[in-house]
């Protein structure tokens, strides 16, 4: 259970003070899909990164199952992190130095499950995406589509409780984006992960149970 | 359309090729101030050549002038050209207030010589009372030598002499010839009623002649020259002995300036790899540009204008550091350098400095600029969209050109062209032993690294591998900073040591000479009884060559080139000598020793000679040598040939007679002993001195010093210019840091976001680096010992160390240094939001 109190975040540029978000309130349940909305620079990648710990609130908490985020130092909400959450990133992100399959391990790494049960957990995934003949290719071998799955599997290997996509689909094409969201929605049912997808494809939103619309920085309701 | 395109586009690149130009700034500077420096010292000298020698020519020799040249050195006074001389002996000098002695340089000076330059005196303008009867001028040195004072006496040989002032600054004489002791100057007759010129001293005679016409000069030169050589003169003039002194020099600084070339060439090869970075990211800009309809050549252009314009401006900051630098240089070589030397700026120089940057620039930007060409537009809707294969010959021209520019560089600046040409070799070797060694030593670490090992191991060493990785670069500029700093280190180490006289007991510091056979007894008498033992005396024969192999001197004229004997080695004054048995640094290469040594006839002396100096005389086992020995004809026969180590700190000699074959002909003696400490060396002296006043000694232990003090100076200005070539590396290291930058703050980012915490990420960062700094390190070392053993053995001929301290030092210096600056490099990879780096992904 997610549970979001009073989030601001104020950027400062050129020396002014920037409010990106403006006191959100927001609970998120256990397993439920939830998408958000909103125009480009509403907020929708701050509020993202803020409830998975990447950057710190001007004020504000998020709690995870009663843990408060902001009060764990760096390296104990990396911990978290590698415990708890999964990324898509709309930009895919591999690490171009690993290959689809290495890429996939990097989070079992983390855990210390790497071993040879990990390799085949990583293996099983990539073969669920449909990349099973393509998992030596490094990422500069692969299609904008495929590296996304090779993300989606790297996003589930960890059996991570909480699933962050920051527009999946938004350097995809329409077909190639619908099949990563039904990967996501079918990984999701299975692994009963709580899945928070930011969007501005209401097409897409329209699959989630709850949709958040955020404008200006505040949820709108 | 290029000029726009390459000036906005050259403001974005300069951050991040900015410690690139630094390297090839470095370069140049060290280029631009070493010709520069190098003019300076030929300008000061030559100006100052006159001044240097005193006089426009000088005739010297062992002996005084003989009649003929005597009389012919005063008919040109008559006619306008005036002479004077100046004999130089060594003798010892007590203060005799206070007892202290040291061995001093007499000078004795006559005929108002110096002619040009004036000489500092202190109280001012005493230097022409040295004239004066009973009165000398000395070293400041002296005074605090034997703590006397102007106005006290000075005991040398019979004489006793008032110190009349202080010799502050005298522009002739320079390096050396100071280092046997502080001088005295004195007047001729002075020097006479000292007495200390007896048979077999070492004194010089020297008549300097105002002759400031070259044509004059060489008149001179060619109407005597039969006479001179006949009785050992030699003639010099003050402009070949300038032109000599800054050959000297001239060469120094070719060597040096093959460093500064090796630092930009190594600025280049840090271009290349950055230029290759930059490239890939502008793929798109160029296929966007290509779609837009500029043609190859036109975005080949763009992109080759900003690695000039970049170069330039490297190469201008490096110009401006040259000249900054070439103020410094005088400074750091103080003691090598027998004139004040007035830097001035050459625009010449910097003219071809800053050409030479960037051209150098340019050539290595080129091959990996030639894959802006081959960019499909079609790149630009498709990332995956495959380049057009490039042209081959483009390549090769591309290739051709940088090893010719290498080449061609090298040849330049070397003392001369096959120097060049071996440098040119060594550093493609070099570079290609490092490069592969980088290529293959990542994959070996990859492939070796067991799959147990943690994560963050594994992680870090494929970070090597990250597209558009800099690990060649790296290693390059690293393998060739420790190569350089090793090369130089080792090189230096190993000729300090053999240049070292060691001042431990067990070796003789204290060398008397000018000992006269009745006086051998008494001054080893005088040595303490716990030392005597080591006291070693050695008898001098002078001698001279009369004739060789049955050919009189006078008739060698007439002989075949490549049959007459080397005139150094006929003119020379031999100090021969006699001797039992081999010592420890000789070795009998042809005949035998005796009293084996084959049968001569009657009248006739066996003879050993070293083995070069029979070469030069184009003489072997079985030919005569006629020798004049005070007046008497010796007749002698060549028994053996020996190979003499001259780099062992022993009396050795060309020429060594059977024991008993000299006896009876004027001979003196030198005296080796161990005198113990500083103090009771200088006591010992004293002693010696007042019991012998005509015997003379040299403190091995001070010579020593001197010659340290100068090999500081050489190694001081080495140094400086290894630290030129490994600033040089440091920077292509930083900039290859700089290169990667975005692409590791990206990677940072990303494994933070998927729960990497900093003490993993930091063991990553530390594996990456010191898989690199070991590499490196391993790789460079090597080729620097192998580098350091040939020049040491093969261009010097001595041993080789290795030297394990200092190698384990500059290897864990260099690895400090890679892990700092990949830690400094990587510091905000640790500490910004990795939020916002993913969201500059977008
Ligand atoms: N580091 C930053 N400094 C200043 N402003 C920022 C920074 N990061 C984001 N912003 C601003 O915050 C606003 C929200 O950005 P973002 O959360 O990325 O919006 P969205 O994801 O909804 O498009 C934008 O106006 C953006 O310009
Ligand atoms: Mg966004």
């Amino acid at each position: 259970m997610i549970s979001v109190r009073g989030l601001e975040k104020v950027y400062v540029s050129g020396g002014r003070p920037l409010p990106v978000l403006r006191g959100i309130d927001l609970d998120i349940a256990d397993g439920e899909m939830v998408a958000v909305v909103g125009p480009s620079g509403s907020g929708k990648t701050t509020l993202l990164g803020l409830l998975a710990g990447l950057d710190q609130p001007t004020s504000g908490s998020v709690r995870v199952d009663g843990t408060e985020l902001f009060e764990l130092d760096e390296d104990a909400r990396a911990r978290f992190r590698a415990r708890n959450v999964g990324f898509v990133f709309q930009s895919f992100h591999l690490l171009p130095a690993l290959t689809a399959l290495d890429n996939v391990r990097v989070p079992l790494e983390l855990l210390g499950e790497g071993g040879a049960q990990g390799e085949a957990r990583a293996r099983a995934l990539l073969e669920r995406v449909g990349l099973g003949e393509r998992t030596d290719h490094y990422p500069s071998q692969l299609s904008g589509g495929e590296q996304q799955r090779v993300a989606v599997a790297r996003a589930f290997v960890g059996r991570p409780r909480i699933l962050f996509a920051d527009e999946p689909t938004g350097n995809l094409d329409r077909a190639t984006g619908e099949r990563i969201v039904t990967l996501l929605e079918e990984l999701n049912r299975e692994a009963e992960t709580t899945l928070v997808l930011v969007t501005h494809d209401l097409d897409l939103a329209a699959r989630a149970a709850r949709t958040i619309r955020l404008a200006d920085g505040a949820l709108v309701r | 359309m290029i000029r726009f395109l390459s000036t906005r586009e050259a403001r974005s690149a300069l951050p991040r090729m900015g410690p690139y130009m630094l390297s090839i700034s470095l370069g140049v500077a060290a280029l631009v101030s070493i010709h520069s420096f190098r003019q300076d010292v030929a300008r000061s000298v030559t100006d100052e050549a006159q001044v240097l020698m005193g006089a426009d020519v000088r005739l010297s020799g062992g002996s005084p002038l003989g009649d003929t040249l005597r009389r012919a050195v005063d008919s040109l006074r008559t006619a306008g050209h005036p002479s004077g001389s100046v004999t130089s002996a060594v003798s010892m000098a007590r203060n005799v207030t206070t007892d202290d002695v040291r061995l001093v340089q007499l000078r004795a000076v006559e005929g108002g010589w110096p002619f040009y330059g004036r000489v500092d005196t202190r109280p001012e303008g005493v230097w022409s009372r040295i004239a004066e009867p009973g009165g000398v001028l000395v070293d400041e040195a002296l005074l605090t030598q034997i703590g006397a004072e102007p106005g006290d006496s000075l005991a040398i040989g019979s004489g006793t002499f008032a110190i009349l002032g202080v010799v502050r600054e005298i522009p002739t004489e320079v390096g050396l010839q100071t280092a046997v002791g502080p001088r005295v100057w004195m007047s001729a007759s002075d020097l006479e009623a000292a007495d200390v010129v007896g048979f077999g001293s070492l004194a010089r005679y020297a008549t300097y002649v105002v002759m400031p016409d070259a044509s004059d000069r060489s008149a001179l030169e060619a109407d005597w020259s039969d006479e001179m050589s006949a009785a050992s003169v030699e003639f010099a003039t003050a402009v070949r002995e300038a032109r000599d002194l800054t050959e000297a020099v001239g060469f120094l600084g070719r060597y040096l300036s093959l460093v500064g070339l090796a630092a930009l060439l190594l600025g280049g090869v840090g271009v290349g790899s950055a230029i290759r970075v930059f490239v890939n990211e502008r793929l798109r800009s160029v296929a966007m540009l290509r779609c837009l309809g500029a043609s190859q050549n036109q975005v080949f252009a763009v992109y080759l204008l900003q690695a000039a314009a970049l170069g330039t401006l490297g190469a201008i900051v490096g110009a401006i550091g040259g000249v900054a630098l070439q103020q410094a240089l005088p400074h750091l070589l103080s003691n090598l350098l027998p004139v004040a030397i007035e830097p001035r700026v050459a625009p010449a120089t910097i003219a071809a400095g800053i050409g030479v940057g960037v051209w150098v620039t340019a050539v290595f930007a080129l091959l990996p600029l030639l894959a802006v060409r081959q960019v499909p537009p079609l790149r630009a809707l498709r990332v995956d969209a495959v380049s057009a294969g490039g042209s081959r010959f483009l390549r090769a021209a591309a290739v051709a050109l940088l090893a010719l520019s290498i080449v061609g560089t090298s040849v330049v600046e070397a003392p001369s062209a096959m120097d060049g040409v071996i440098f040119a070799v060594a550093l493609v070797v070099v570079v290609g032993v490092l490069w592969v060694a980088a290529l293959a030593g990542v994959r070996i670490a990859r492939s070796i690294l067991p799959d147990q090992a943690p994560w963050s191991v594994r992680q870090g060493v494929s970070s090597l591998f990250r597209p558009g990785n800099q690990t060649v670069a790296v290693v390059l500029a690293l393998g060739f900073g420790t190569f350089v700093l090793g090369v130089v280190g080792s090189v230096q180490a190993n000729l300090a040591a053999s240049l070292a006289i060691d001042a431990s007991e067990a070796r003789a510091n204290l060398l008397l000479f000018d000992v006269q056979t009745d006086q051998v007894a008494g001054v080893e008498a005088l040595f303490p009884d716990s030392v005597r033992a080591t006291v070693e005396a050695t008898a001098l024969v002078p001698s001279r060559i009369v004739a060789v192999a049955g050919v009189e001197r006078s008739a060698m004229d007439s002989l075949r080139w490549d049959d007459r004997p080397a005139p150094w080695a006929v003119a020379r004054e031999y100090r021969n000598s006699w001797r039992d048995e081999l010592g420890p640094g000789e070795e009998l290469v042809a005949g035998a020793w005796w009293p084996d040594a084959p049968g001569v006839d009657d009248g006739v002396v066996r003879v050993s000679l070293e083995e070069e100096v029979a070469a030069d005389l184009r003489v072997g086992v079985g030919d005569r040598l006629a020798w004049e020995v005070g007046g008497i004809r010796i007749e002698s026969e060549i028994t053996s040939l020996r190979r003499v180590d001259w780099t062992r700190f022993e009396t050795n000699f060309f020429a060594l007679f059977e024991p008993g074959s000299l006896d009876g002909l004027p001979t003196t003696w030198v005296l080796l002993g161990r005198g113990g400490e500083i103090e009771a060396r200088s006591e010992l002296q004293g002693r010696i001195v007042r019991a012998f006043p005509n015997v003379s000694m040299v403190d091995l232990g001070r010579i020593q010093d001197a010659v340290d003090r100068i090999l500081a100076s050489v190694d001081r200005a080495i140094r400086f210019l290894a630290v030129f070539a490994a600033v040089a590396g440091l920077l292509v290291l930083a900039g290859a840091l700089a290169v990667t930058r975005g692409e590791r703050l990206r990677e940072a980012a990303l494994l933070r976001t998927l729960g990497t915490d900093r003490s993993r990420l930091l063991t990553i960062l530390g594996v990456e680096y010191s898989l690199l700094g070991v590499l490196s390190v391993l790789v460079g070392l090597g080729l620097a010992t192998t580098a350091s053993w040939l020049v040491v053995t093969r261009l010097f001929e001595l041993e080789f160390a290795f030297g394990f301290g200092r190698q384990a030092l500059l290897a864990g210096g260099v690895l400090v240094l890679t892990l700092g600056t990949g830690w400094l490099g990587s510091r905000d990879l640790l500490s910004n939001p990795p939020l916002r780096v993913l969201r500059e992904g977008e």
